[in-house]
């Protein structure tokens, strides 16, 4: 069970797969990984496809890597890639980062340290493996609770801010 | 059948709505009153889909928008207004970040 500044531990790859795999048809609802673009490479890992609508209705598209290795006790980890190399790496892929502003919920840090050492882009929210990850103060009743929700509520909390007035364009 | 006459058979009715909890992805959808106001539609959401209020949820359309100010209104009302015309709600918890 997730708790605040606590380090988050690993699933067994198999716990994980299952959890994932019983969650998937609620984010599906009925339709196909090929029909909403999804993409599973491995077991544990979904590419999803992510459009930012700006104030002039000007779309961009993003890329949202979503890997269960903790799932469901904590969170999925969840990092916007380069599209093409579908990977992120500071400061090139900076370009693929959405620029996020107007809310308490949620900001997406390009880089961040990591208690202990190393960096990390961090979609600052509760319900990314991440945030946990970089020991992140928040209260109690936000605490990523698995009983309660799936990924698809870390999949909401991003698209919900895709959108105005929180979405304003690339961040480089 | 003609368009106006399954509009007035939906209005006898009452009008479908559809409720989303976003934590889940799971939805419900039933016959609710046009005399219901949005605050009650919220509650029967709940009820349906089996889950309890969280401090800080929010009711929205499930195009996103806000419908926090707009509780104590009935969906006759809403319709009215075109609020949500299709009668798709959500409901989001708040997330701790930034």
């Amino acid at each position: 069970m997730a708790r605040a500044k606590e380090v988050p531990v690993p699933n067994t790859p198999a716990r994980a797969q299952a959890a994932l795999d019983a969650d998937l048809p609620r984010a599906l609802l009925g339709r196909t990984l090929e029909d909403l673009s999804w993409e599973r490479p491995d077991p544990l890992t979904l590419f999803i496809p992510l459009i930012g609508i700006r104030e002039d209705e000007t779309r961009d598209s993003y890329l949202l890597r979503l890997n269960f290795l903790y799932y469901p006790d904590w969170p999925p980890s969840a990092q916007f890639v380069n599209p093409e190399a579908r990977t992120y790496s500071y400061p090139d892929d900076i370009l693929w980062l959405p620029k996020i502003e107007g809310t308490s919920e949620i900001a997406v840090h390009a880089q961040y340290d990591v208690p202990g050492g190393g960096k990390t882009q961090l979609i600052c929210a509760s319900v990314t493996l991440e945030f946990y990850q970089v020991l992140h103060a928040v209260a109690a009743h936000l605490v990523w609770d698995s009983k309660l929700q799936n990924f698809s509520a870390t999949l909401a909390a991003i698209q919900r801010v895709l959108r105005k007035p929180y979405y304003k364009g690339r961040q480089k | 059948m003609t368009e106006s006459v399954e509009r007035e058979k939906e209005h006898d009715k009452g009008p479908v709505v559809e409720v989303r909890y976003l934590n889940t992805n799971e939805e419900t959808k039933f016959h609710a009153s046009w005399h219901d106001t949005l605050r009650h539609v919220w509650d029967e959401g709940y009820k349906k889909l089996g889950e309890t209020r969280r401090e800080g949820d929010e009711f929205q359309c499930q195009d996103g928008g806000s419908l926090m100010e707009h509780l104590g209104l009935t969906l006759e009302q809403l319709r009215e207004r075109h609020i949500c015309v299709e009668r798709r709600f959500a409901i989001r918890s708040t997330t701790g970040g930034a």
